[in-house]
């Protein structure tokens, strides 16, 4: 679950002050947006996560986060506060450096913590519309995309850089990628993934940028999965980029 | 009439201009042609029971089960695993099909090493022997043993979902290119296809074959009765002409109302040929006895007209009446069926009185062959006609033994009577769709679904245990009928996490007794990623679905076991429960069907007899005549249900319509041996022997007239189907009976009532 946080912070934070030249290229463009994290070290958030079919009926969950990463590995640790009847259900994800990582659950109305299996890719992520790649970040736009620029578009009322993302190889989970970037502030605003025929899959919305410790996070982020119609929604309240006590990322800590 | 004759005859070209001319408007729409088989397409859109499957559809996904079944030695050889798995793949790709359930992807729910792990049952395909006996051991304690893999592994099933709801068009195309890889993976296994969708596309593809053979063939047939009875070349282009431009109109005018051709208005070409034809050999006989009393060719049209024109209107009116009774039944195409053949059968009236006046004035007079009647005056049939006479004169009583006695036993053999809707059913035992069927029910436990609602009313309503504990309670209801099998709902899948989240405990296997814990199960199901729990429950959790395999074979156990679960769900969930709870799917559908065919053939019966009754006596300004004319047919319609009842061939949407169209045309047997009575009666001739001139008169006719009936009809024996080809023989004994009830019944009935009049008066 951290990952969510990641993808959202890593996306969102993505800052870069503009490149100097009047006119980048694209690659400057994407340079500056690297998916280097920025959450060095720990942060937190609370959000509220809300999953909407394609009949337009939702399901909400709120959710406290905490994400530890170093140079020892990542670590989430995660509960839910709402709704009511899964309140105090937390999740902790362990991975250390070069390790496989491991995922226990507490279920309290159970009272029983159990170990779960790490879970294949390529699948929905607790039902929402991010796949474990796109929440996991692993998505190399270096290694897999080559990049071009097109012309300016306004996106959400303000101006940005349009960035085309086309597969260098099969190897890439989609076949294109468009990326609205907004040129003020050098961050991303909607970013679409096109699969196979280039048909649109899923267009990320990004929206409601506010900042956190001086940089911009978008605090509302929108996932519209076009082929089954469906969404998910993420609202992110109480971003912190403090540092998270560790003790938070124990087994220990699923009972307490 | 006269006027109008006249002027047909003075402006031939007219009049053929004109139908030609709609002719070619009509055949223009023969292009749109289409066809529908669908069960739901014969219930009208806003029944009750309709609305119902569409709700659950929308809030739960399509209801249809559609199978692919490999049946072999042994499925869990490695040879034909690989094809299993390449089978699924292959379906899987066709555009069209959203997901292929296979025993080798099944989802799982586990505790092993690595904690709880939902996945699929296997990850690489089982080859080895070790590999094969982990999968073996895996599937077969799962739920779906049984269900997807036969413990004696002698059958696998893959379910298939379909896209949503697709254009009939595109369906069709994809039961083809399911049907071809279907055929390319068969053998050394049997590999079977059952679903709604398929039978639908089975059923059209018959469809088209038995209207590609049967008419031809029974134009083929009709021409040599025409060539047999007329014995003149114009006397089978003439009729066989009429006969096909008014089934063109008929059938144009179907498509261009947007009507589909239903499995029941496939046999209107059929009929409108074989009863068309009538009219038009009373008109070429008539005329060529004209001719034959040397009669010039437009004295002889005129005197023809003016005789034939009141029975011909009288028999099409009355024939009419009959089909358009069938507008109060139940089931929808047998309405839209019944409403076209009447128009059909005015229209051939229409072109017998316009295009065949004109045609006869524009060709040359046929040659007229004289001497042929006397050789039948002494025949065996006229001695056979003198005989029946003889009875209803000297032998009344006990003929009407004899009668009452036959009647009595039919109608006891009616009381026996089946009813049927299952589709499945209309085709013969050796068709694939029924093979299939039959494996799917035997080896799988049901080839259709059942879906049982349970509706709390409120939000995560179905989170509740108690009501977790309902859904149940109700599974194991449906699982104690014999025909119905492997009932599955989310309370199965909330049982399976509790016992993988308890290691595997089977004690475990339990709901859970709080709400907040089954809230976690389901949390965890979703955070492993686990699917499929949307055709269960409802995405606000206030709607669960139980949904479950039906045998419906036996159509009519299937509709007692419906009928008893309804109770006991009626029972159970009652307005004093919060809980509402209903059944749906298409045994449903089917037995909603079925219940109405009875309420069909009522209707339609008494509409039919009362509409025919009104017209023949308006039509003889008499009503007792009338009445009287009525009995010969309700004898026939008893003799055919006693057909059926002792024959054990069942009621359904096509045989339903049977009594219908035999008082339909049966009724003109009746009118042509009455009027003719009469005429003789007021010729002077006592009672019997009027009697015994109408009856090698117009008994004669009547016998020509049901022979050539019946050998029409019973050109549709040679249908694919059998629910049509029982038909055609059914219909075809109904024209013997009620011609023989008229020529036995209705003599002694107007003895009788002749002596009564004279002693009155």
């Amino acid at each position: 679950m951290k990952r969510v946080l990641l993808l959202v912070l890593a996306v969102v934070l993505a800052v870069g002050s503009a490149a100097g030249a009047e006119s980048p290229t694209g690659q400057e463009i994407l340079d500056d947006l690297s998916f280097r994290t920025i959450l060095s070290g720990s942060g937190s958030a609370e959000l509220t996560m809300i999953t909407e079919n394609a009949k337009g009926a939702q399901r909400s969950f709120s959710l406290k986060v905490y994400v530890q990463m170093d140079e020892e590995g990542d670590a989430q640790f995660l509960e839910y506060l709402a709704p009511a009847d899964v309140r105090g259900t937390k999740f902790l994800s362990v991975k250390p450096k070069d390790g496989e990582s491991q995922m226990w659950l507490y279920l309290p109305a159970l009272g029983r913590e159990r170990r779960i299996a790490a879970h294949m890719t390529g699948d929905s992520f607790m039902g929402t519309d991010f796949t474990y790649e796109e929440i996991g970040g692993d998505f190399d736009y270096e290694e897999d995309y080559t990049v071009q620029r097109l012309p300016d578009q306004a996106e959400q009322g303000v101006d940005c850089y349009l960035l085309e993302l086309t597969a260098k190889g099969s190897e890439a989970l989609y076949s294109k990628v468009r990326m609205w970037v907004w040129k003020e502030q050098m961050v991303p605003v909607k970013i679409e993934f096109y699969g196979s025929g280039d048909a649109l899959s899923k267009t990320l919305t990004l929206s409601n940028f506010l900042p956190v410790s001086g940089e911009l996070i978008p605090h509302h982020v929108v996932m519209a999965n076009n082929a089954q119609g469906t969404r998910t929604i993420l609202e992110l309240t109480e971003v912190s980029q403090e540092t998270v006590d560790p003790d938070i990322f124990t087994v220990r800590n699923l009972r307490r | 009439m006269q006027r109008w004759f006249k002027l047909v005859m003075d402006h031939p070209w007219v009049v053929m201009g004109v139908v030609v001319l709609i002719t070619i408007g009509a055949a223009t729409f023969l292009p749109r042609i289409t066809f529908d088989a669908s069960i739901d397409a014969m219930i009208p859109e806003d029944d009750p029971v309709l609305v119902e499957l569409m709700e659950i559809v929308e809030d739960f996904g399509t209801q249809d089960l559609f199978l692919v079944a490999v049946q072999g030695d042994d499925v869990f050889s490695p040879a034909t695993l690989r094809k299993i798995h390449d089978l699924a793949s292959e379906l899987e790709a066709l555009p069209g099909v959203v997901e292929v359930q296979s025993p080798l992807n099944a989802q799982k729910v586990e505790s092993g090493f690595f904690g709880i792990e939902i996945a699929p049952m296997t990850l690489d395909l089982p080859q080895t022997p070790e590999e094969i006996e982990e999968f073996r051991n895996d599937i077969l304690s799962s739920p779906y043993a049984g269900r997807l893999i036969t413990p004696d592994g002698r059958g696998a099933a893959l379910f298939l979902e379909l896209d949503g709801p697709a254009l009939l068009t595109e369906r069709n195309d994809l039961m083809g290119q399911i049907e071809a890889v279907v055929q390319r993976y068969t053998g050394p296994e049997k590999i079977h296809v059952v679903g709604d969708a398929y039978i639908l596309y089975f059923t059209e593809q018959i469809m088209k074959q038995d209207l590609v053979k049967l008419v031809p063939f029974v134009a083929v047939i009709i021409g040599v009765v025409l060539y047999w009875t007329l014995r003149s070349f114009l006397g089978i282009v003439i009729p066989l002409l009429t006969v096909g431009i008014s089934v063109t109109w008929t059938v144009g005018l179907m498509i261009w109302r947007g009507i589909p051709v239903s499995i029941i208005s496939m046999v209107m070409p059929v009929i409108l040929v074989t009863i068309g034809i009538a009219s038009s050999i009373h008109i070429l006989n008539k005329y060529q006895e004209g001719l034959a009393r040397g009669l010039a060719k437009r004295e002889a049209l005129e005197e023809t007209f003016a005789a034939i024109t009141a029975p011909v209107v009288m028999a099409a009116l009355t024939t009419a009446a009959g089909f358009a009774s069938l507008i109060t039944a139940f089931v929808h195409p047998i309405r839209e069926f019944g409403v076209l053949t009447a128009v059909g059968v005015m229209l051939a009236m229409g072109l017998s009185l316009s295009l065949v006046p004109a045609l006869l004035v524009l060709v040359k007079e046929p040659e007229v062959r004289q001497g042929k009647e006397k050789a039948q005056k002494d025949g065996p049939l006229t001695r056979i006609l003198h005989t029946f006479v003889h009875w209803a004169v000297h032998r009344p009583r006990l003929l009407v033994l004899i009668v009452t006695a036959i009647f009595v036993v039919f109608a006891l053999g009616a009381t026996l009577i089946t009813l049927e809707s299952n589709i499945v059913n209309y085709f013969g035992n050796s068709s694939p769709v029924k093979q299939a069927t039959m494996v799917i029910e035997e080896v799988f436990g049901g080839s259709m679904q059942i879906s049982v609602v349970l509706d709390t009313g409120e939000a995560d309503g179905i989170k509740d245990p108690a009501v977790l504990e309902e859904l149940v309670v109700i599974q194991d209801h449906l699982n104690s009928f014999d025909t119905i099998n492997h009932a599955t709902s989310i309370a199965d899948v909330i049982r399976e996490l509790n016992q993988a989240l308890w290691d595997g405990d089977p004690e475990f296997y339990a709901i859970p007794d709080s709400n907040e814990a089954v809230a976690q199960l389901l949390l965890l199901f979703s955070l492993q990623g686990g699917s499929g729990i949307d055709s269960l429950v409802t995405y606000d959790y206030s709607r669960a679905l139980v949904t479950a395999q039906m045998k419906t074979l036996d159509a009519e156990q299937m509709a007692q076991v419906i009928s008893q679960v309804e109770q006991f769900l009626a029972q159970r969930y009652n307005s004093g429960s919060a809980l509402k709870s209903y059944l749906s799917g298409t045994p449903k559908v089917m037995q909603r069907l079925m219940n109405r065919y009875v309420q069909t053939q009522i209707s339609s019966l008494i509409s039919s007899s009362v509409m025919v009754g009104i017209i023949v006596s308006a039509l003889m300004k008499s009503v007792s005549l009338g009445l009287l004319s009525m009995v010969p047919l309700i004898f026939t319609v008893v003799v055919n249900f006693g057909i059926m009842g002792f024959a054990g061939l069942p009621l359904d949407a096509v045989t339903s319509m049977i009594s219908s169209v035999s008082i339909g045309i049966g009724i003109d047997y009746a009118i042509h041996y009455i009027s003719r009575y009469r005429w003789e009666a007021a010729n002077g001739h006592d009672p019997a022997t009027a009697l015994r001139q109408t009856s090698t008169s117009a008994g004669r006719a009547i016998i020509y007239n049901a022979l050539a009936l019946v050998v029409g009809f019973l050109v549709l024996v040679f249908s694919h189907f059998r629910a049509i080809a029982v038909f055609g023989l059914l219909i075809s004994a109904a024209m013997i009976v009620s011609s023989l009830a008229a020529l036995l019944v209705v003599p002694l009935l107007l003895n009788h009532y002749a002596k009564r009049q004279l002693r009155k008066g």
